[in-house]
C-alpha cells in the first residue's frame, strides 16, 4: 500500500469513525438515563435518510434547510419512539430491548413497502467536487462529516458539562430518584435527551447518506456497530465511545484497504469480543459497583 | 479471636470517602449492633462483608480467613448470611420456596440427579421443604408456605427474608434493619426472636434505628457516623458517651 | 409457574401429538404435513430460547447461529466428508453446545446488557462465516442436495424418511425436549432459575452460582437448538445462511416473548401459530413482518405473559366454570389447554 492510500484510508477511518462516534454517542446518552438498549437506533438514521432524500430530490429543498429539518424530525421521531415502546416499561429492563426489536422490524418493513426495496441516491452538489489527492481523489461529500463532528462533539460538551440541561442529564444518569429530590423533573430530561439523540443521529444520516445507498435495512448494521462501540468505549461513558468510535472506523477502513471488506462486521465484532474479555469495562471505564 | 474481624477498612466512591479506617470484630455468639444516622455508611460495611463490595483497603477475615476477594455466593458457603434494608424477596416464588431455596442451593445432590428427580434429590426437597417450614414456625409464619411471597405485608416479608437468611444454616447471620416497618409488639417479638436465635449458636450482627431495643439485647454497640467509628462498647457506656449524643443530636463535643 | 399440574399436562401433550401424527399422516395434505414438520423443530427452538431467555433471564441474540451451527455442521460432514447422518446430527449438536458454552464461560459473568450485545457479535460472526466462507459453505448460494438420514429397519422392512415420518420424529423430538424442560422446571434446578430471573443480587446472597448455573442453562439450549437445526438440514435438504441471521434472531426473541416468557407449552403455541397462520393469511405477504414487529411491541406493552397468559386465563376461566368436575374434562379441551401447559 503506498503512502497517499494508506493516507487515505487514515483519511476513510476518520470519516467512518466520525459516523459511528455519532451514532453511538446517541445511544450511549439513551443508555445513561435510562439503562435501556435501543435497536431502533438505525432505523431512525434510515428514516431521516429517506426524509433527507424526499426533501432534495423530491421537494426541492436546499441541502442546509434539508438537514435542519431532518434534525427535527429525527428529534421528534425518537421522542415518540420513546413513547411509544419505552415509556410504559420504565423499570422493566428486558422490556424496551424486546419492543425496540419488534420497533425496528416494524420501521424496516413499513419503509420496504411504502418507499420500496430499490435503493436511492441522495445527490447533493458536494458530490460533484472532486478533491485529488495524488493517483486518488474522492468527493467533498466525504469530507463534511469531520468537522460535523468535531463540532457536535465540542457542542455536546460544552451542553453537558455547562448547560443546566446537561448537568440536569448527567443527574439522572446517575440516579433518576434523587435527581427528583433535587427539583429536577426525569420526565423531561428523558424527552430532551431522546430529542437530542435523535439530532444525533440526523447528522450522520444527512451528510453520509449520500456517500452510499438508501435502502431500508440500511439501519441495521449501523445499530450493531453503536453497541459495538458502546460497549467498548464502555456503557454511558461519553470519552470512551469517541475513541472507540474512532478506533472501530480505522480498523475497518484498515480492513477495507487490505480487501477483505466482505469480513468488515466480522472483524469488528471479534475486535469486540476480544475487547470484552480484557477491558469489559470499557477502555476508560471503570468497574461499576452498585451500592444495594 | 473475633469470629469477623476488620482491619483497618475503607472504601471509596471516587473522591468520597464512605468508610473511613473501620476496626471492629464481631465476636462468636454474641449480639453485636451498629448504629449511627442515616447515610453513616452501615449498609457499605454489610456489603463489603457479604462481597457485593470491594475495600478500597484494608482486610476482612472471618474465621481467620481473609474474606475480601471472595465472590458472593462463595461467602455464603463460608456461613455468612444476610437480610437486605430493602427487602430483596423472591416475590413471584412461594414462601416455601423462598425459605427452601436456602437449603436447596448449598445441597449436595448435584444436578444430573435433581433432574432426574433421583431418590437422593426428592430426599433433599423433602428436607428443605421440612426445615423451611420449621423455620417459618421459628420467625411465626406457618401455614404461609405456599403463598407468594409478594403477597405478604411487609412486616411478614422481613420476617421471611430472616427466615431465608437462616436456611443457609449461618454462624454469623448480618440483618440490615430488621425491625423497619414493624410495630412496637413485633418488634419487641422479634427481638425475642433475636435472642432466641443466639441461643441455637449463631452470631448476629445487626443494624438497626430502634435504638432502646437495640440496647436491651446487643452485648456490643459499635456506633458510626459518616463513615468512622467514633463508638465502641458495651450499651451502658454507649448511652452515656458524649461523642455518640452529639452525632444524633448534633452539636459538639466538649 | 405451575397453574396445571404436571401430569395433566403431559397427557394433553401427549395425546395431543399423538393426535397430530395421525392428522398428519392420514388426512392432511402434503403441504400442511410439511408445516407440521416445521413446527416440531420451531417448538422445540422456541422452547430452547426460552429456556435461557425467558426461565434465567439472560437475554440473548445469536439463537438462530446455533440453529445454524447445528444445521451446517450436520450438513457439511454428511456431505463432504460422508460421515453417517446420525452421527453428523450428533456432532452438529455438540458443536453448537460446545459454541454456547464457550460464549456463555466467557461473557456470562459480564452481565445483562454487555451479554446481550456480546451474543449479537456472534450471530453476526456466525451470519458473516455462513455467508462469506464461500469454500466452506458455498456463501449465500448455500447449500443444497443435503442427503436424507438412511432407512430405518424395522422387523424385517426399511422406512425411508418421508416426511410423515420426519413428523413422528418431529413430534418426539418436541415431547422429549418438553419433558426434559418441564423437568427441569419442577425440580430444584428451576426454582434456582426462576430466583436468579426474580433477584439476582438476592440470589448470589443466598449462594447461588449465578453465573453457573447461566452457563449451563446457556449450553443446554444451544445444544438442543442445534439439534433442531440437524433435523432442519435433513428435512429441507436445503440451507441458506439468510435462515440463519441476526433477523432470525430476533424473529425467534419475538416467538418466544409472544409464547409467554417462561412458559414452554407457550413457547409450542407460538410456534405453531407463528408457522402456519402467516402461510394460510399468505395474503399478508410482505406485511408478515409487520405484524410481528406491531405484535412484539403491543404484547410486551400489554400482555406481559403471552399466549401462555392468555391460556391460563382461560384454563382458570374453565376451572372455574366446571367447579367441580374432573381435570380430565378440562384437559380435553384441546389448543386451550396446550397454551396453559
Amino acid at each position: 500500500m503506498s503512502i497517499e492510500e494508506f493516507v487515505v484510508q487514515i483519511f476513510n477511518g476518520l470519516v467512518i469513525g466520525s459516523t459511528y462516534v455519532l451514532l453511538a454517542l446517541g445511544v450511549t446518552l439513551i443508555y445513561g438515563v435510562l439503562n435501556i438498549i435501543n435497536f431502533a437506533h438505525g432505523e431512525i438514521f434510515m428514516l431521516g435518510a429517506y426524509f433527507a432524500f424526499a426533501c432534495v430530490s423530491m421537494w426541492g429543498f436546499s441541502y442546509w434547510v434539508t438537514a435542519i429539518l431532518v434534525m427535527i424530525i429525527c428529534a421528534a421521531l425518537y421522542v415518540i419512539l420513546d413513547f411509544v415502546a419505552f415509556k410504559k416499561l420504565r423499570g422493566f429492563e428486558l422490556g424496551p430491548l424486546i419492543t425496540s426489536i419488534g420497533v425496528s422490524i416494524f420501521l424496516q418493513n413499513l419503509a420496504l413497502i411504502l418507499f420500496g426495496g430499490d435503493p436511492q441516491q441522495l445527490q447533493t452538489s458536494y458530490l460533484d467536487v472532486i478533491i485529488s489527492y495524488g493517483m486518488l481523489s474522492f468527493s467533498l461529500q466525504r469530507f463534511l462529516i469531520i468537522p460535523a463532528a468535531i463540532v457536535t462533539i465540542v457542542g455536546l460538551y460544552v451542553m453537558m458539562e455547562k448547560t443546566t440541561l446537561g448537568r440536569a442529564i448527567r443527574a439522572v444518569s446517575q440516579d433518576r430518584h434523587v435527581a427528583s429530590l433535587m427539583g429536577i423533573n426525569p420526565t423531561s430530561v428523558i424527552m430532551f435527551t431522546f430529542a437530542i439523540a435523535g439530532v444525533l443521529v440526523a447528522i450522520p444520516s444527512v451528510l453520509v447518506s449520500p456517500l452510499f445507498y438508501i435502502y431500508p435495512l440500511m439501519g441495521v448494521t449501523l445499530t450493531l456497530k453503536a453497541y459495538i462501540i458502546v460497549v467498548m468505549g464502555g456503557f454511558g461513558n461519553m470519552l470512551g465511545t469517541i475513541i472507540a468510535g474512532m478506533i472501530l472506523g480505522l480498523t475497518e477502513s484498515m480492513v477495507a484497504g487490505f480487501g477483505a471488506s466482505r469480513w468488515i462486521d466480522a472483524v469488528s465484532f471479534m475486535v469486540l469480543v476480544a475487547f470484552l474479555l480484557v477491558r469489559p469495562y470499557g477502555i476508560v471505564g471503570e468497574r461499576r459497583e452498585e451500592n444495594i | 479471636m473475633a469470629l469477623l474481624d476488620l482491619a483497618n477498612v475503607s472504601k471509596r466512591f471516587g473522591g468520597n470517602h464512605v468508610i473511613s479506617h473501620a476496626n471492629f470484630g464481631v465476636h462468636k455468639d454474641a449480639i453485636t449492633a451498629i448504629l449511627g444516622p442515616n447515610g453513616a455508611g452501615k449498609t457499605t460495611l454489610f456489603n463489603m462483608i457479604t462481597g457485593v463490595l470491594r475495600p478500597s483497603s484494608g482486610d476482612i477475615r472471618f474465621d481467620g480467613q481473609s474474606i475480601v476477594d471472595v465472590p458472593m455466593p462463595d461467602i455464603v458457603r463460608m456461613g455468612i448470611a444476610r437480610t437486605f434494608q430493602k427487602l430483596r424477596l423472591f416475590k413471584n416464588l412461594t414462601v416455601e420456596e423462598n425459605v427452601a431455596l436456602g437449603r436447596l442451593s448449598l445441597g449436595k445432590v448435584s444436578w444430573p440427579l435433581a433432574l432426574l428427580r433421583s431418590k437422593t434429590s426428592r430426599q433433599e426437597e423433602k428436607r428443605a421443604k421440612d426445615e423451611a417450614a420449621e423455620l417459618l414456625a421459628f420467625v411465626g409464619l406457618s401455614g404461609f408456605e405456599k403463598t407468594r411471597a409478594g403477597s405478604l405485608a411487609h412486616g411478614q416479608q422481613r420476617l421471611l427474608e430472616i427466615a431465608r437468611a437462616m436456611a443457609l444454616q449461618p454462624t454469623c447471620l448480618l440483618l440490615d434493619e430488621p425491625m423497619a416497618g414493624l410495630n412496637p409488639e413485633g418488634s419487641t417479638r422479634l427481638a425475642g426472636s433475636l435472642l432466641r436465635i443466639r441461643e441455637r449458636g449463631i452470631t448476629i450482627l445487626l443494624i438497626e434505628h430502634h435504638v432502646d431495643v437495640v440496647m436491651d439485647i446487643a452485648d456490643r454497640i459499635i456506633v458510626l457516623d459518616f463513615g468512622k467509628i467514633i463508638a465502641d462498647g458495651v450499651p451502658e457506656d454507649i448511652q452515656s458517651d458524649p461523642r455518640v449524643i452529639a452525632a444524633y443530636f448534633g452539636g459538639k463535643v466538649n | 409457574m405451575t397453574t396445571v399440574p404436571t401430569r395433566w399436562r403431559l397427557l394433553a401433550i401427549f395425546v395431543l401429538f399423538v393426535g397430530a401424527q395421525v392428522f398428519g399422516t392420514r388426512i392432511a395434505n402434503d403441504y400442511i404435513l410439511h408445516l407440521m414438520v416445521l413446527t416440531c423443530i420451531f417448538a422445540v427452538l422456541v422452547m430452547s430460547h426460552n429456556l435461557v431467555t425467558g426461565y434465567v433471564g439472560l437475554f440473548h441474540l445469536c439463537h438462530a447461529a446455533f440453529f445454524g451451527v447445528g444445521a451446517y455442521v450436520s450438513a457439511l460432514l454428511a456431505m463432504h466428508l460422508g460421515l453417517p447422518i446420525p452421527l453428523t446430527f450428533v456432532i452438529g449438536a455438540l458443536v453448537a453446545g460446545l459454541s454456547g458454552l464457550t460464549v456463555g464461560l466467557l461473557s456470562v459473568r459480564l452481565g445483562g446488557h454487555y451479554f446481550a450485545i456480546v451474543s449479537l457479535g456472534l450471530g453476526v460472526i456466525v451470519y458473516q462465516i455462513l455467508n462469506n466462507w464461500v469454500a466452506l459453505t458455498s456463501g449465500p448460494m448455500g447449500l443444497s442436495g443435503i442427503p436424507l438420514p438412511p432407512e430405518i429397519p424395522w422387523f424385517g422392512k426399511s422406512i425411508a424418511w418421508t416426511p410423515g415420518v420426519f413428523l413422528t420424529a418431529g413430534l418426539v423430538f418436541v415431547f422429549i425436549t418438553y419433558v426434559v424442560f418441564t423437568r427441569i422446571q419442577d425440580s430444584k434446578v428451576g426454582i434456582i432459575m426462576r430466583a436468579i430471573r426474580e433477584n439476582e443480587v438476592a440470589a448470589a446472597c443466598v449462594g447461588i452460582r449465578t453465573n453457573r448455573v447461566k452457563v449451563a442453562a446457556f449450553t443446554i439450549a444451544s445444544l438442543f437448538a442445534g439439534a433442531a437445526g440437524g433435523i432442519y438440514a435433513h428435512y429441507t435438504r436445503m440451507l441458506v445462511p439468510e435462515q440463519f441471521s441476526f433477523l432470525a434472531s430476533a424473529e425467534l426473541v419475538a416467538m418466544t416473548v409472544l409464547g409467554g416468557l417462561g412458559s414452554f407449552g407457550g413457547s409450542i403455541a407460538s410456534a405453531t401459530f407463528f408457522t402456519i397462520v402467516p402461510e394460510m393469511l399468505r395474503v399478508a405477504g410482505q406485511w408478515r413482518l409487520e405484524i410481528f414487529g406491531a405484535m412484539l411491541v403491543i404484547v410486551v406493552l400489554f400482555f406481559p405473559r403471552g399466549m401462555a397468559g392468555l391460556g391460563t386465563l382461560i384454563w382458570q376461566g374453565l376451572v372455574r366454570q366446571s367447579g367441580r368436575l374432573s381435570d380430565a374434562q378440562g384437559v380435553s379441551k384441546g389448543r386451550a389447554n396446550r397454551g396453559v401447559a
